[in-house]
């Protein structure tokens, strides 16, 4: 007991650096060319023959988890997502593919991001073993070519602390805001109708869903439904309607996500739910959402 | 652990194992949308945490996730070991033609090693330059410079190492006096070259002696 008190994470972290957060001409060049990072196209349309909208959801969803089970960096994934949405939209890939293509990019975005990124063995172990790490060696350096070695992608988390810097939060809330921003950004990242929209745009939909659901409108009038969004659109240029349009996607796909979970339960043996159906039916803040 | 979450943690790991099963039991389609299931199960096992204000505790995102808890969480990353049963070790499309894929692999690298042949008219595989808008020249690299870029491999390959010369019209003047040189002139002029340069360094330093003493005689 006393040990687990006294382990201390053995990452060390930066301070958040004010002169990076404090300056709009950081967020400024933010906007400018997060535009260069977006996939080409619409690539189930156009490019890709064997892959499947739900395929994508597969893999990212896998993605997630394995991010989630070694403690990734939350930029990990969505970082890596792009690079596959970016890859997908130039490269026609094999269906059987594209679990390494998913590990490869994982395997990227990690170093990119991380003090101690994954390894080529354990991302391979978590493919069951069905790839080799020389197959995925190799494949890094076709993924690295086709993105034209332009990894420092712009995604949602980079405006995160931007935006909420700029709202009248209050400030022990701070935290539960960012947290749900964050999984909101996630989510996104799992669906394809969000591949397209420039990470502003996500990021800006995102706190402005984590505001409404988590109802911190009490006392601040700028916080509660349109006005917030106005603000909100403001700060990173974003047209109002469109990010209107974005916010409520993002609450509904939560909503459906939700609504799945339900129904999945309700399917399979309720005798072992029986307990996680009460704590689920507690009112909690996301299910707010649901009004 | 303490007490609330190791309660938290119980709970988890029920919920999740058993919507994993189903996930193993079904049909392709139907996974996709059971693992969206089990991540909008994350996103309620973080609200309802945050909700009983476990918000305080310093835990990562990571820590919702139900198969998190089956490792502690104070464990590092550096020294984790393998989760090999870990319902996340899954193959997602069937077995993996391995000869498929190094063929695929070679015609992707063909394809770029082509484009990029194209764009710089050089054969990178041959090391050899080719017709086009770029000018090619063979540059001989002294044993001296290598050993002064820390180059560990570099030995074997002195004076064979070819460099791009800018065309004409960017540096006209560079690119006309450099073929004057021929190769036993490069290699003799660079070592003094490289020798004046540091003497100059010391000159400056030897100078700045001088005048620091020279001050408090005035």
């Amino acid at each position: 007991m006393e040990l687990l008190c006294c382990e201390v994470d053995p990452m060390r972290r930066a301070l958040p650096d004010p002169n990076l957060l404090y300056d709009d001409r950081v967020l400024h060049n933010l906007l400018t060319i997060e535009e260069r990072y977006l996939p080409q196209c619409s690539y189930f349309k156009c490019v890709q023959k064997d892959i499947q909208p739900f395929m994508r959801r597969m893999v990212a969803t896998w993605m997630l988890e394995v991010c989630e089970e070694q403690k990734c960096e939350e930029e990990v994934f969505p970082l890596a997502m792009n690079y596959l949405d970016r890859f997908l939209a130039v490269v026609p890939t094999r269906k059987c593919h594209l679990q390494l293509l998913g590990a490869v990019c994982m395997f990227l975005a990690s170093k990119l991001k991380e003090t101690i990124p994954l390894t080529a063995e354990k991302l391979c172990i978590y493919t069951d073993n069905s790839i080799k790490p020389q197959e995925l060696l190799e494949w890094e350096l076709v993924v690295l070519g086709r993105l034209k070695w332009n990894l420092a992608a712009i995604t949602p988390h980079d405006f995160i602390e931007h935006i909420l810097r700029k709202l009248p939060l209050p400030k022990d809330k701070l935290l539960l805001i960012r947290k749900h921003a964050q999984t909101f950004i996630a989510l996104c990242a799992t669906d394809f109708n969000f591949a397209m929209y420039p990470p502003s745009m996500i990021a800006t939909g995102s706190v402005g869903a984590a505001i409404c659901g988590l109802q911190l409108d009490d006392g601040e009038s700028s916080l509660s439904g349109d006005s917030l969004t106005e603000l909100l659109a403001k700060i990173t240029n974003t047209d109002v309607d469109c990010l209107k349009a974005c916010q409520e996607q993002i609450e509904s796909v939560l909503v459906s996500n939700l609504r799945q979970v339900r129904q999945q339960q309700q399917q399979s043996n309720p005798s072992k739910m029986v307990d996680e159906l009460d704590q689920a039916s507690t009112p909690t803040d996301v299910r707010d959402i649901n009004l | 652990m303490p007490k609330s979450q190791a309660v938290f943690g119980s709970w988890r790991q029920g919920g999740f194992h058993s919507a994993v099963t189903l996930l193993r039991g079904q049909a392709l389609p139907s996974l996709a949308t059971a693992a969206t299931a089990c991540f909008a199960l994350v996103a309620n096992v973080l609200v309802l945490l945050l909700a009983h204000g476990l918000h305080d505790t310093p835990i990562t995102s990571a820590a919702f996730l139900p198969t998190a808890t089956t490792m502690p969480l104070s464990q590092s990353r550096a020294g984790q070991q393998m989760p090999c049963s870990s319902k996340v070790c899954r193959n997602l499309f069937g077995p993996v033609d391995h000869n498929q894929l190094q063929n695929d692999f070679q015609n992707l690298l063909r394809q770029q090693l082509e484009e990029a042949q194209d764009r710089w008219n050089f054969n990178f595989e041959t090391d050899t330059p080719l017709e086009g808008r770029f000018e090619w020249e063979r540059v001989f690299v002294d044993q001296q410079l290598h050993s002064l870029s820390k180059a560990n491999s570099s030995e074997s390959r002195s004076c064979s190492l070819a460099h791009k010369v800018p065309s004409k019209d960017h540096l006209g003047q560079a690119s006309s006096e450099m073929p004057q040189q021929d190769s036993e002139a490069c290699t003799a002029s660079s070592p003094q070259r490289l020798k004046r340069r540091q003497t100059t360094v010391k000159d400056f330093y030897n100078s700045k002696r001088r005048i620091v003493p020279d001050k408090p005689k005035l």
